[in-house]
């Protein structure tokens, strides 16, 4: 049997069983057509209320949406670039581990397994792109009529960018690794970085509006010839230029570009299988670890791995918990409560705050690093049940209370917090002549959101057990949060600085809604908890 | 049926296979020892074309070892059973029929099925699995497609008692067949009584190959495969 056939019918299979396993338990779709008829009300009403705006209203001369287009091409431009980058140093895969211990030594030619792979890893990314489209067209529909085509090329748009990435990665790494002509990519990875920087730079200092002037270039019709990330975007805005002959042009181009890479991988990566033994295996542990089958390492980046540690006892039961992380904290930094991350986020606060006070920046600039350090803790809050000591058996098995095993588990993270933030908030507070109740307000809001952060993920741990929904879930758990949580104590906190005129009363409120928030959503997790599980 | 000729295999710093050779007659079982980080895994992987070697030269039947005609000769059994989350028992012996181009393989599948206790188990998938009978597909799924020659890499791990003999008879009887075998492992006393002879390593190097009579003789050791193997390695 040809190796693309094998291949086709194992996947039809794979799909096959798929299905079979969702109508064997069809309750477990009842959230996604919440999700969906969540989607489909905004969407028909927000078409249903639009007032489309002209087409030539959001022309490439206009400075505002040659601004925002900007935005975007840049952050299309990092990803693009961050992903060259990283390919540098390690390879990607498109296997798994059955396919290295099944595939990998069957009779099957090398070459053709990894081109039916790579063409396979289209349909990701389209469905990505459809999630997308999904996604943003209930905003896009208050203010375009979008079209059937216009859908078709954002999503083909969406689709092409993510999935082009991978085969370049792996055409990187093949080139690297056989070639040996690392520094050549490296050098030219960093003159694309170089360009793009001028692109963006010398038209702004030579205008004289910095942002106009800086998006000026990347933000203009011409960009769109840029390769790949200028023509995926061209593709994208087909629903403003539509022009199909130019759509279809880029489309062309890059299915060119495609099979350019695609041959040059077939030339370059005909022995592969050594190195994509490491990435599968890491793409595996990452898969299991989203399911919740396997936990993660957590002594990455230690400081001091083999440092020899002798502490007393801290208490029993979940206490034992508190105990294990302080030593874990000592060996991966140079105290438990202080660390480098402690020292990078002072020291920028005191950049900030002895710029503010010499009138170089804004005193605003620390408002906003503070919102970043906000977001940041919100993140963290999100990713530390798949850490540390939720991630491992005696969380559940340890004699003790949920609430007592939780706080104890967190209760580090609390204290480096308090430490890190205190002294960090002080250094702002009182350099820059900030209002005294930032020093409090600063603190409860980025506590509030490593609670909300750490109790949505606790509450859909334990809530949902497969992990698919999981992952679908969470995002529109948090997005629910977002929305009739965070935005509701933002919005208060923005009207209390309209009226006051000052920023840190606005600051305060806010952090108390969010407080309140993080106590509703806190008491959700704890009632919940119980269901907590393990898997194998 | 296999013969590699200064195999040597580094990764970074660390040469992991240090320029061994040593050859498989048809119908010859080899059993390969060797203390924990002695290189019998990367040796494998590296006659089996997962890990590209970094000298040397192995061929599979007169074939290079990464033609498809050698690996038409031989079959893999892993450490770790690796499986499709989404193909059934069934699935997975079908695809393996696929790829080998086994043509009555539904009554093979059975048969194996009904040695390794998965008759109900076929339309089980292999996300839900447990270790031991993941181990027990992979077995079955090497086995399908009947090759001259397997690659065993510690396959007792994770199996019952009763798959333990099972894998023991099933040695036996390919052996009986003529087929020929290299098995890494830990359990010494499972090759003890099977393997024609014995390859010990330590450190990427080959230290003692030949029958057990013969390295009992030059060691001066009656003991047990186990006292013998302990001695070699100098972990006694």
């Amino acid at each position: 049997m040809s190796e693309f056939l094998l291949l086709l019918v194992k996947d039809l299979i794979i799909i096959k069983n798929n299905i079979k396993l969702i109508l064997r338990n069809p309750a477990r779709l009842l959230p996604y057509i919440g999700v969906v008829g969540y989607f489909s009300y905004f969407y028909f009403k927000r078409a249903a209320d639009r007032e489309v705006v002209a087409m030539d209203g959001y022309a490439f001369d206009d400075s505002t949406f040659k601004i925002v287009l900007g935005i975007l091409t840049l952050l299309l431009l990092a990803f693009f670039i961050f992903n060259l980058y990283r390919a540098l140093n390690s390879s990607i895969t498109f296997f798994s581990l059955a396919d290295v211990n099944m595939l990998f030594t069957a009779p099957t030619s090398p070459k053709k397994i990894l081109t039916y792979y790579i063409v396979r890893s289209i349909f990701p990314s389209l469905g990505a792109g459809i999630l997308f489209v999904v996604y943003s067209s209930s905003s896009l529909m208050q203010s375009f009529k979008l079209g059937f085509l216009d859908i078709a090329f954002l999503i083909l748009a969406v689709g092409l960018f993510g999935f082009i990435a991978s085969p370049i990665k792996f055409l990187f790494y093949a080139l690297v690794t056989k070639r040996g002509i690392g520094t050549i990519l490296k050098v030219t990875v960093w003159s694309l970085i170089v360009m793009i920087a001028g692109l963006v730079f010398v038209p702004a200092l030579l205008a004289e509006n910095f942002w106009e002037g800086a998006f000026s270039v990347i933000g203009s019709e011409a960009f769109n010839y840029f390769p790949i990330v200028g023509w995926c975007r061209g593709i994208g805005l087909f629903f403003i230029h539509q022009n199909i002959y130019e759509a279809a042009l880029y489309f062309g181009l890059m299915l060119a570009t495609f099979f350019i890479i695609l041959y040059a991988i077939l030339a370059n990566a005909d022995d592969y299988y050594e190195d994509v033994l490491e990435s599968t295996s890491s793409k595996e542990d990452a898969k299991e670890l989203a399911k919740g089958t396997k936990k993660a390492g957590d002594g990455t980046g230690s400081l001091n791995a083999k440092k020899l540690v002798q502490l007393k006892n801290f208490g029993t039961g979940a206490k034992a918990l508190y105990w294990r992380n302080y030593v874990h904290s000592m060996r991966i930094d140079f105290h438990p409560f202080f660390g480098l991350y402690a020292g990078g986020t002072i020291a920028i606060m005191l950049v900030l705050a002895l710029l503010a006070r010499f009138d170089v920046m804004s005193h605003k600039s620390i408002y906003v690093y503070l919102a970043i350090l906000s977001g940041i803790y919100f993140m963290a809050g999100l990713g530390r049940v798949n850490i540390g000591d939720f991630s491992k058996p005696y969380f559940i098995l340890l004699p003790d209370t949920w609430f007592r095993k939780v706080w104890n588990s967190v209760k580090l993270d609390v204290y480096q917090t308090l430490f890190t933030m205190g002294i960090a908030l002080v250094l702002g507070v009182f350099i820059a002549e900030l209002d005294l109740t930032l020093l409090f307000s600063g603190m409860m809001l980025i506590l509030a959101l490593y609670v909300i952060g750490l109790a949505i993920n606790l509450a859909i741990k334990s809530w949902f057990s497969e992990s698919l929904d999981q992952r679908f879930i969470k995002p529109i758990f948090v997005i629910c949060v977002i929305l009739f949580g965070m935005i509701p104590a933002f919005g208060l906190g923005l009207m209390v600085f309209l009226f006051s005129k000052v920023a840190a009363y606005g600051y305060l409120v806010m952090s108390l809604g969010m407080s309140v928030v993080a106590a509703i959503v806190g008491q959700l997790a704890l009632d919940v908890i119980k269901r907590f599980e393990l898997k194998d | 049926m296999l013969s590699v000729k200064n195999l040597s295999k580094k990764f970074a710093k660390e040469l992991a296979v240090d320029d061994i050779s040593f050859s498989l007659e048809a119908g010859e079982v080899v059993g390969l020892l060797g203390p924990n980080g002695a290189g019998k895994s990367t040796t494998i992987k590296c006659v089996i074309g997962l890990l590209r070697k970094t000298g040397g030269e192995v061929l599979i039947g007169g074939y290079d070892h990464l033609s498809i005609e050698a690996k038409r000769k031989f079959a893999y059994i892993p450490e770790t059973p690796n499986l499709y989350d989404l193909l059934t028992v069934k699935d997975h012996m079908q695809f393996i029929a696929q790829a080998y181009g086994v043509a009555d393989w539904k009554d093979k599948a059975a048969e194996l099925f009904e040695r390794y206790d998965l008759a109900d188990k076929q339309d089980k998938l292999g996300r839900d699995l447990s270790k031991g009978m993941k181990q027990k597909v992979s077995i079955c799924c090497a086995l399908l497609p009947d090759p001259d020659l397997l690659f065993f890499d510690e396959p007792m791990i994770g199996l019952d008692p009763k798959a333990i003999r099972t894998t023991k008879q099933v040695f036996r009887e390919l052996k009986e067949r003529g087929k020929t075998i290299l098995t890494s492992t830990h359990l010494i006393d499972s090759v003890e009584h099977i393997a024609d002879r014995v390859m010990i390593m330590k450190k990427g190097q080959i230290i003692g190959i030949d029958t057990i009579a013969n390295l009992k003789q030059q060691f001066a050791n009656e003991g047990s495969l186990e006292d013998l193997f302990l001695e070699i390695t100098g972990d006694e």
